[in-house]
């Protein structure tokens, strides 16, 4: 199957221009149009790997980034299109690639509700699912880059899918985005890390992202059963814990973090319950990453022995 | 005075102490403890005093000490009520 | 100009014959006009979900599941405005879009709201307010310039959002604004009212039908105006088959509430866009009331356009000056002309300036941080 690497500087500038980069993300296709450099360059480091889809045929959605006219282009600043909409407030130029990011999460966020959608991440190996919900600042993303750069599979930093009265996840795998010091905490992990373009003082600070699909099967859409759900919290200095947590509380949590639990009403608390039920939960504070990796190895090993 | 449920509920309870009630009559949803899920349960079926509904527990507060039990189920009860769960 | 949307609300049959590229452009010309859900059970009510394709049809679906939620939270909503309603002593009257569903009119089928409207009389205003403040609906953090712009010249009071359940009223005492050219009394709008259910009143078919007009042809917003052009479609489809006498009805009301310029409009792009029978003559002896005071050709240039999707697979030339050109109407139309300009420019002003995009970028991660 072509992917986005195939494509050359010139074919990859002429697909974005012309609104016919479509690329499969998960269970998503996308089709993405842009006149700028800086989404060409970024989208060729950190999509490389992505299926491209033919010209043609149905794409989920269509959005865009670029100056809504020339006095824009001028002051540098972009809009942000889903169907020819703007949803959101003209950006600054050099924050154009995270922006990208955030709207293509947003589609999902916004308008997908054929699955229970958790505000979490999602990693897996040997067959088994690990989902992390979490607050932001909670270190997740971190945690889920260097479970990435150690073997594991990314299903999602952003998203759990999971299709209604399952404990299953769908992966719908994209670049994970890093902030401020877990930057170089990351390139200190592992200097194989892949970064897109930066982006500088955004609200949330410095923002990149990485490169996330590093597996193999990465692109492959096959559901894979949950079978664990942490929460994990970095605390500086503090000895790594793992800690039983009451089903129900998680579940709480979950669902209170969750896109549209409240949405899909009597099927949203039934395919939590079903979820909870698949799941062991589990806190984790750690404030180192090898050893925080060395747990989640041992909670999925084929003798599933736990520490 | 009589407590009856205005509200029709979906439970996920695994004996942890702590459940989660569904309302689908509001769509909200509650995390509850285990002396208030019996509360509900029992109003579910029928409308009852206050005292009648500490009898109805009473397996349940065993394990509390230390707090007045009449007063713990009137907090409950209040709590329950401002959620819109009984009337 | 092809638009398939609109043929598909239409002959839902046609579905058959869509590619895959054709649901590329479906699925955004209904995103884009709030018709996804509209379009899922019109498909659905005639046994003709299975004939969409998989992908396309998750996003009608997911679409559906808003409505679906909306539906119930309206119940909920419902059932604490009676009890604020009955505090008061006033009639709980719900207009627009929630009115159609707790009535349970067919047009409501997928019928997306934002809002609950209410109507109220002008002078029990301050009392419904009140009231409605006691059971947490409060007017929020507006600046004083929307304040005294919604209390003074527009037809509400500023909408009042609840503090703990977030549900949106817009508390209305007449149908149109204040300001508008057109006068109405509202008082007549009262005696008319329907009960839809034990103690929540809708208008009247004939009233609810100039009030969907009214709304239609004196607002300034057309992005959804496809789906307004739909909802005044079902309902004088509706209510001309169940109401006896609807369509004799229809005119003398219009003239009697000073609204038949409105209706005129109604009725001839209604019947442009989704070939709504309209009884012969009911259209002639409108076109013949209105006296003409607007040269037609305009406005059919204007309206023809504007009500299509704003999607380039169904976009005419000039749309967007076109929508520019109304969105001044239905300020002239609302409110005396040496008010229109400086609200105008404060509104473009606020637009550009009122929200910095970090405010907005802030927003949207937190949307993204997921509600329950």
């Amino acid at each position: 199957m072509p992917v986005v690497g195939d494509l050359s500087v010139l074919e990859m500038g002429r697909a974005l221009a012309r609104d016919d980069l479509n690329i499969r993300v998960g269970p998503y296709i996308y089709r993405v149009q842009s006149p700028m450099s800086i989404i060409n360059s970024g989208m060729r480091t950190l999509y490389s790997d992505y299926p491209l889809v033919e010209r043609g045929g149905f794409s989920d959605f269509h959005v865009a980034i670029r100056p809504p006219n020339w006095a824009q282009q001028l002051r540098r600043r972009v809009d942000f299109y889903i169907d020819n909409d703007r949803p959101f407030n003209r950006i600054e130029y050099r924050h154009a690639f995270a922006f990208l990011e955030w709207g293509m999460n947003w589609c999902v966020a916004q308008f997908s509700n054929e699955y229970l959608k958790l505000h979490a991440a999602v990693v897996a190996k040997n067959g088994k699912a690990i989902i992390l919900p979490g607050l932001p600042g909670a270190g997740k993303s971190t945690l889920c880059a260097a479970l990435a750069l150690s073997g594991w599979r990314v299903l999602s930093d952003e998203h759990a899918l999971i299709p209604l009265h399952t404990a299953n996840v769908i992966p719908i795998c994209r670049p994970i985005s890093l902030k401020n010091e877990s930057i170089d905490i990351i390139r200190a992990f592992s200097p194989q890390v892949v970064y897109g373009p930066l982006s500088e003082e955004t609200h949330k600070g410095s923002v990149v992202h990485m490169k996330g699909d590093l597996s193999l099967d990465s692109h492959d859409v096959s559901p894979v059963p949950a079978r664990f759900m942490i929460f994990p919290e970095y605390i500086k200095d503090k000895a790594l814990s793992l800690e039983p947590r009451a089903k129900a509380e998680c579940f709480m949590f979950a669902a209170l973090h969750a896109f549209n639990y409240s949405l899909l009403g009597v099927d949203g608390f039934e395919t939590m319950s079903t979820c909870m039920d698949a799941v062991d939960c589990y806190s984790l504070s750690y404030s180192n990453l090898d050893e925080a990796i060395e747990v989640f190895d041992q909670l999925v090993s084929p003798e599933e022995t736990l520490v | 005075m009589l407590w009856h449920s205005c509200s029709d509920g979906l439970v996920y309870d695994r004996q942890e102490g702590l459940a989660v009630f569904f309302d689908k009559v509001s769509g909200n949803t509650h995390l509850v403890d285990e002396v208030a899920i019996n509360i509900l349960k029992v109003l579910s079926e029928s409308s009852l005093s206050s005292g009648a509904i500490k009898n109805e527990c009473i397996d349940h507060l065993g394990h509390i000490s230390g707090v007045d039990q009449d007063q713990l189920i009137e907090d409950i009860l209040f709590e329950l009520h401002s959620l819109d769960l009984i009337e | 100009m092809r638009c398939l949307l609109i043929e598909l609300l239409l002959k839902p049959e046609k579905v058959a014959e869509l590619t895959d590229k054709d649901w590329d452009d479906v699925i955004p010309q209904a995103r884009i006009t709030a018709l996804l859900a509209t379009l899922y059970l019109r498909l659905k009510d005639n046994d003709l979900l299975e004939k969409v394709p998989v992908r396309p049809r998750s996003h009608l679906y997911s679409a559906w599941i808003v409505h679906n939620k909306q539906k119930e939270s309206l119940e909920y909503e419902l059932r604490w405005l009676l009890r604020a309603f009955s505090g008061i002593n006033e009639p709980l009257i719900v207009l627009k879009g929630a009115a159609y569903i707790l009535a349970d009119l067919p047009g409501s089928r997928g019928r997306l709201i934002s809002d609950i409207d209410l109507l109220t009389q002008e002078k029990s205003l301050d009392k419904v307010e009140r009231g409605l403040n006691e059971y947490g609906w409060l007017s929020g953090d507006q600046d004083s310039y929307d304040e005294r712009y919604y209390r003074k010249w527009m037809h509400e009071i500023p909408p009042l959002g609840h503090e703990t359940r977030e549900s949106t009223l817009d508390v209305h005492h007449t149908i149109l604004p204040p300001t508008t050219n057109a006068m109405l009394d509202s008082n007549k709008l009262f005696s008319d009212l329907v009960e839809a259910r034990k103690n929540i009143f809708v208008l009247s078919p004939v009233d609810m039908v100039l009030h969907s007009a009214a709304h239609l042809f004196h607002e300034g917003g057309f992005q959804h105006g496809l789906r307004d052009l739909w909802d005044l479609n079902r309902l004088l489809r509706d209510f001309g088959e169940s109401v006896p006498d609807f369509w004799a009805a229809l005119l003398p009301r219009a003239r009697e509430l000073n609204l038949i310029e409105s209706l005129f409009y109604a009725l001839r792009y209604v019947k442009y866009f989704f070939e709504t029978p309209i009884p012969e003559g009911v259209l002639s002896d409108t076109g013949q009331a209105r006296r003409g005071r607007q040269a037609a050709p305009l406005m059919d240039f204007l309206f023809l356009r504007v009500f299509l999707p704003d999607h380039p697979s169904c976009r005419p030339k000039y749309y967007g000056v076109t929508a520019f050109c109304l969105y001044i109407r239905s300020h002239y139309l609302r409110m005396p002309l040496y008010l229109l300009l400086p609200h105008l420019a404060r509104k473009a002003w606020r637009g550009w300036f009122g929200r910095s995009p970090e405010g907005r970028e802030e927003e949207f991660i937190d949307r993204q941080g997921g509600q329950v």
